[in-house]
Order: structure tokens, then C-alpha cells, then sequence
């Protein structure tokens, strides 16, 4: 069985990319496009994995990160931040504030499913799984 | 023949014969009188005997002697009076009441012989008896100089300092011993010291000067005393040859003159006992209007209140204080305008006790150029701050439609939303490698803007260089061994820190590998470090050497120009952007060391990045 992936992300043509690679790993994913929505989400549906954009208006991945590892159940959940900053430090920014993993766009489609799935745990790893 | 000799008598008689009406007019005046007294009978005649010759100090004496001249018919007196140039005489007189029939007063006659000379003589005798021993044994040169401020005596070192003998000075004039243009005013003041007689020391009040026999003059500090004799009051001056204290004294000033700030210097009290041209020019006030006048006057208002405070502090423990120490200090111009000031401030111990100098620079235009910098310096940091955000909005604006481009092309390639047949493949590993070109030419572009914008992009740490090598290697090997390449590395054994900015040097190294690897087609690449030196001063030298097919002159001379097409043929144009090796040098020497080429056609090719260490 696959993870149930919260994708946080403005950009419909990353949204649609970054979904359709996973869908077609044989995840469930969900879907906000702002940050707020992408909380309220979070919080109603557990996901297993965040994958969140760092830069979208009103509230930034940032503070999504931010609000989300307030709650003691929301710890140890993964949380990618993909995004199209590749100045220096901007790595280091989003793990010191709560990201698991950074991952910058323009993604590899060859790798990016397994990039995620290491930061989930084995039985829920489709992509790696099915090539063995 | 009575009346001829009665003439004769008044023409040739050696005293001088006055008469002078009961008010003190002049009625007649001899020959005689006007030798002795240096008044013409003309000029006498209808003065008043006592503005003409009488001292003011004598006045009393005179009246007294003329009532006692109608009381008993004649008096005989000695006196002092005053000639004409304003030389005092000493004058035996006889002075007759002559009465009119009536018995009422008429005039009075007096005979006035000029006793000078005998009185100096009797006044000499007087104190050299009393003192001459006395002042031959002590150092300073000593003249005592009698009521009519005749010489009486000189002990020797006074004959040794003025270059006179004893026997030339003795009867003459005080003002002898000093240069004309102070003999008047001197005179002036003798007379004003003998009406209030009192002690005075060495060097107090004006300058002073002596003159030698020779004629020359020197400078002199004198001290007075008065000294009561039967003689009279006699004056005792001790005379000190101030030349040198003098030389030293100018040359202090000079020293003070050639400061470049202002200098002021304030006596305990805070009063200004010397200022500089240059403290005139700066607070605009002319030294007469600064000296004896209180230091406060130099400083705004508002803090006048603290200032004795901290000036009675400074002198009860003083230090020196150098330039710019302690608060924002202020000075006040004449016209009332301020100014920031920095002062220094240092004790000095003189005769007159310790005083304090202060050195006073006025920093308006210091103050004015910090202001501007700092002004400057936030706006390029404002400008820096508005860079960096727009290479990060360009960067993001970039990237994000190029993540739908090479993304979806990768799904496509990867067959996900079905098969595709072989054109349909080509075609989209065409626009997979236009996109990926599209990628590097942004990084680099975005790269060389941050090169160009006005503060350092570069972010220096220590590290290992061995260390990082040696990973660049790991991820490059794959690479070299795909295209059947063998990867040499050649590295010191031990580690190797080095301070500079690891991002740069990374790519630096992995855009020139893997230019080798893309370049060479049997053989192999090598990455190799040494330490070396350059004119004594330690560097690193990180050579990437391929067996490739080398590069001509003509194309090494424009390798490192941005979008340089070369004219090898047989490789496809790739990723590159066109930028990565001007991108390299630059990041080179934008960490202070610079990037080489060696190579020829048949030969190969080898980069060298060498950096500074030391």
C-alpha cells in the first residue's frame, strides 16, 4: 500500500507534475494550493508525507513548516520542501526550520519519487519497491 | 651803575634766582634757572612754580617750606623738583618773603642752588658703607638708584652685565641701563613706584629690556625693593639676564605656533594664559580678547554647567587625555555658531604652578564625512539587500516554468503515460537537452550577477581541501568510467585546510572536469593538488589535466571570453551554457588566486585554479 502525500504547491504545472509522478508510483495524494489550506488539510487528514512549496503568497512553506511542528503529533511526519530558491542557504534555511528534505525545482522525474520515498518507511516505498 | 650791577648779578649769579608771586606765579626767572631747571625765562614767566618744577610727591614739603619762608622772613630747605625733560634734581634752597610797604606779602624771592652731584655722592657713600659688601655676594646684578633715580651704586656683576664702570653709572640716570624706547614710560612709572614704594619680584608684569654700553639690549627680569635711608627712599633692583629663559620661552611658542591644532592653555582657575593663531582662527576671537578671560567662554551653554566641574577634577588629578577620548564635545564661536570639537588635554608644571594645555581640533569635517559614509554605506547595503532579492526572484521565476518543461519531458521519456515510438523519442530528448542547457545557463547567468553586484558573493570557511576533493572525485568517477576513462587522482596524503568558499571551489572543479570528460575520448583525467609557494607566500595548485584533443592558440586566447564557440569540431553542442569557464575564472579571482590553461593540439589540456593560502 502507498502513502497518503500532501502536496502544497501554487504552480498548477508543478502541482500537476509532482502528482502525477507519485500517483503513478502508487501513491494517494492531496492537494492545496496556499499554504493555509495546506494546514487545514494537514491537520484533517494526517498525511503521511508534506511535500510543500517554499514560496506561495500569503503564507509561505516557511510558516507552514512552522505552524505544523506546533503540534506533538505532527513531529516526526516527513516534510519536503521543493522549491525553485537555490541560493545558498536556502538548504539550510528550510531544514533548520522543520523540513526533513530539500528538494529543488527543476526536479529529476527520474529520481524524484525515490528521493521521497527514503524519507518514508519501507512498506510504503512503491517506486523503490517495484524495481528491485 | 647800582642798577647795572643789580642786572649784572641776576644775568651772572650760579644759583638760580626765582621770584614768584604768593599764588605761585612766576614773576621773574635768571639764567641761572633756566640752566638748571631746562625752562627759558619766557617759558616760565606767568606759569605756575609748582606744575612747573615741583613733583606732586614734593608739593606738601613745598607749601610747608613756603609758610615757614613768610613766617620767618627766610627758610633754607633741601628738595627734589623736576626739570624740564622730567630729570629729577636735588635743589639746596634760600627763599625769601618780600613784603610790601604795607607789610603785606608781595612775593617771594628764592635762590636754588642744583646740589645733584653731592647729594649722589652723599647718597653713594651712604649705601656703600651699609651695603656694598653685602651685594658684591650675591649673584644677581643689583643697581640701587637713589630718590632723584640716580645711580649710587652698582655692585660688580651689575658692572659685568651693563659693561659699565661703577665710576661712569654712578649720578646717572636709571634709564641709562635701558633702551630708549623705554626710557619715558620708565620714567613715568619710577616716579609712580616712589609714591607707593613696594616690592616686586623677578619677571612679573611686562617685558623687560636692559642696554650694555655697547648698546646692546637683552632681555631682563628685574625684582625692586624699596629701601628707607637717611638719604631718602633709595629703590634696589636685582637684575637677571633673561635671554635664555627667554629663547626657551619663544621657542615654546614657536613649538605652540606650529602645531597644526588649536592650543589654549588655562591657568587652575580656567582662565586662558595662552592661545595659538591657530585657536584665533578657530573660535574667532583676537588673542587680547582670549587671554585673561575664562575658558568656559569657549564652550556652548549647555554644558557650561558641568564644565568647571570636570576642569577642577582634571587638575586635581591630572592625566593626559588624548585626541577623541570620551564624550561629543562642542565649541563655541565668536558669532555664536558651534561646532564638534576633539580635545586633548595635558598638565603642565610651570613657575606659576600647573596649567593645562589643551589641543583643540574641530573635526565638522570628519564628522560630516563619517555621516556620508555611513549614509553610503546603507544605501549599498539597501542596494545589495534589493540585488539579492531579485536574483532570488529571477531564479524562482526561472525555474518554475522550466520544472513543467524538463518534468514532464521525463515523464514523457519515461513512458509513464504510455509508449512512445522512436521519433517521438528523439524528439523529446531534444527539448530534455534544450531544457537542460536552458537550466545551466541560468545557474551560471544567475552566478556571474551575483559575481558583478557590489558586495562580496563569496562566503569563505576552512576546510579540507583534500577532503573535498576527494569527494568531487567520487561523484565525477561514474562519469569518466562511463566513456571508458580512466580517473586518476593525485592528492598530498596529509590534509590540506585552506580558507575559501567551498560552493565556488566545487563548481569550479566540476565545471572544468567535466569539460574533460566531455572533451577527451580515450585516456584519461586526472584531478591533482600540490602545495606550492609564490615569491615566499604558500598557494594551492588543484590541476585538472585531460588526454583530450588539445586547444589551439587561437582558441586558448578566447577559451575564457563568455559564449566562446570553438572551432573543434565533433562535439555536439551540449548542456553547456558557454558561460562555465569564464564563470570559473571569475569565481577564481574573486577568491584571489586565478585559473590557467596549458595545452596544445595533440597534446591534451590542463586547467590550473591556484589559490592563496597564507
Amino acid at each position: 500500500m502507498g502513502a497518503r502525500i500532501l502536496i502544497i504547491e501554487d504552480d498548477p504545472a508543478s502541482m500537476e507534475l509532482v502528482r502525477y509522478l507519485l500517483e503513478a508510483a502508487g501513491h494517494t495524494t492531496l492537494c492545496a494550493i496556499d499554504g493555509g489550506a495546506g494546514v487545514r488539510l494537514a491537520l484533517d487528514e494526517q498525511p503521511d508525507l508534506v511535500l510543500c512549496d517554499l514560496q506561495m503568497p500569503v503564507m509561505s512553506g516557511y510558516q507552514v513548516a512552522q505552524s505544523l511542528r506546533e503540534y506533538p503529533a505532527w513531529r516526526q511526519v516527513p516534510m519536503i520542501a521543493v522549491t525553485a530558491f537555490s541560493m545558498p542557504g536556502d538548504r539550510d534555511k528550510a531544514l533548520a526550520i522543520g523540513f526533513n528534505e530539500h528538494i529543488s525545482k527543476p526536479i529529476s522525474p527520474s529520481q524524484f519519487v525515490q528521493q521521497v520515498e527514503a524519507l518514508l518507511p519501507p512498506p510504503m516505498r512503491r517506486a523503490t519497491a517495484s524495481r528491485p | 651803575m647800582a642798577a647795572a650791577f643789580t642786572a649784572e648779578v641776576w644775568e651772572h649769579s650760579p644759583d638760580a634766582l626765582v621770584a614768584y608771586a604768593p599764588d605761585g606765579t612766576v614773576l621773574h626767572w635768571n639764567p641761572a634757572a633756566e640752566s638748571i631747571f631746562g625752562y627759558a625765562n619766557a617759558e616760565a614767566q606767568g606759569r605756575n612754580l609748582y606744575d612747573l618744577v615741583v613733583p606732586p610727591a614734593e608739593a606738601e614739603q613745598a607749601r610747608i617750606s613756603q609758610a615757614s619762608a613768610l613766617r620767618d622772613g627766610v627758610a633754607v630747605y633741601e628738595a627734589v623738583r623736576r626739570r624740564k625733560d622730567g630729570v629729577l634734581v636735588h635743589i639746596n634752597v634760600s627763599a625769601r618773603a618780600v613784603l610790601r610797604p604795607d607789610g603785606q606779602l608781595d612775593y617771594f624771592l628764592a635762590s636754588k642752588r642744583d646740589e645733584t652731584r653731592l647729594k649722589v655722592q652723599r647718597d653713594a657713600n651712604l649705601v656703600q658703607a651699609r651695603f656694598g659688601a653685602l651685594l658684591e655676594s650675591t649673584p644677581d646684578a643689583t643697581v640701587i638708584v637713589n630718590v632723584l633715580g640716580r645711580i649710587v651704586l652698582v655692585n660688580s656683576q651689575a658692572e659685568l652685565l651693563f659693561g659699565y664702570p661703577l665710576a661712569e653709572l654712578l649720578g646717572q640716570t636709571v634709564e641709562v641701563l635701558l633702551p630708549d624706547r623705554f626710557r619715558t614710560a620708565h620714567l613715568k612709572n619710577r616716579a609712580g613706584f616712589f609714591a607707593m614704594p613696594h616690592t616686586r619680584a623677578m619677571g612679573e608684569g611686562l617685558e623687560l629690556y636692559g642696554l650694555r654700553r655697547n648698546g646692546e639690549e637683552f632681555p631682563v627680569e628685574v625684582s625692586q625693593s624699596p629701601l628707607r635711608t637717611e638719604g631718602g627712599t633709595m629703590v634696589m633692583s636685582a637684575v637677571r639676564d633673561a635671554t635664555s629663559r627667554k629663547k626657551a620661552s619663544q621657542q615654546f611658542r614657536d613649538l605652540l605656533e606650529s602645531a597644526p591644532d588649536a592650543m589654549i592653555i588655562v591657568d587652575p582657575h580656567g582662565q586662558i594664559i595662552l592661545a595659538n593663531n591657530q585657536a584665533v582662527t578657530l573660535f574667532g576671537w583676537a588673542q587680547d580678547e582670549l587671554l585673561g578671560k575664562p575658558i568656559d567662554m569657549l564652550v556652548p551653554e549647555r554644558f557650561r554647567g558641568p564644565h568647571p566641574g570636570h576642569r577642577d577634577g582634571f587638575f586635581e588629578q591630572p592625566r593626559t587625555r588624548a585626541m577623541g577620548a570620551g564624550r561629543e564635545l562642542y565649541g563655541l564661536r565668536k558669532n555664536g555658531s558651534e561646532f564638534p570639537v576633539e580635545i586633548s588635554l595635558s598638565p603642565i608644571e610651570t613657575e606659576q604652578g600647573r596649567v593645562v594645555s589643551s589641543a583643540i581640533r574641530d573635526v565638522t569635517d570628519r564628522r560630516r564625512i563619517e555621516q556620508a559614509l555611513r549614509e553610503k554605506n546603507l544605501e549599498l547595503e539597501n542596494a545589495a539587500v534589493a540585488k539579492d532579492r531579485f536574483f532570488a526572484g529571477m531564479s524562482h521565476e526561472l525555474r518554475t516554468p522550466l520544472n513543467a518543461v524538463i518534468g514532464f519531458t521525463g515523464t514523457l521519456l519515461m513512458q509513464l503515460p504510455g509508449p512512445l515510438n522512436a521519433e517521438q523519442t528523439r524528439q523529446l530528448q531534444l527539448v530534455q537537452t534544450a531544457g537542460q542547457h536552458l537550466l545551466s545557463l541560468i545557474n551560471d547567468l544567475l552566478e556571474l550577477a551575483k559575481l558583478d553586484a557590489e558586495r562580496p558573493a563569496l562566503h569563505p570557511e576552512t576546510f579540507d581541501c583534500c577532503q573535498v576533493l576527494s569527494d568531487l572525485a567520487a561523484t565525477l568517477q561514474p562519469q569518466a568510467q562511463k566513456k571508458g576513462l580512466r580517473f586518476a587522482l593525485e592528492l598530498p596524503l596529509q590534509p590540506h585546510p585552506i580558507r575559501a568558499d567551498r560552493r565556488a571551489l566545487n563548481q569550479i572543479v566540476i565545471n572544468l572536469m567535466a569539460n574533460a570528460i566531455k572533451f577527451t575520448e580515450q585516456g584519461e583525467v586526472a584531478l591533482c593538488m600540490s602545495a606550492t609557494q609564490l615569491d615566499g607566500r604558500p598557494q594551492l595548485e588543484i590541476s585538472m589535466r585531460d588526454t583530450g584533443s588539445g586547444i589551439n592558440e587561437f582558441d586558448q586566447s578566447r577559451l575564457f571570453q563568455p559564449f566562446a564557440q570553438l572551432g573543434a569540431v565533433g562535439h555536439p553542442k551540449g548542456e553547456g551554457s558557454g558561460l562555465g569557464l569564464h564563470l570559473s575564472r571569475r569565481l577564481a579571482e574573486a577568491m584571489g588566486g586565478h585559473l590557467d590553461l596549458r595545452s596544445a593540439p595533440g597534446s591534451g589540456s590542463t586547467f590550473t585554479l591556484t589559490l592563496p593560502t597564507g
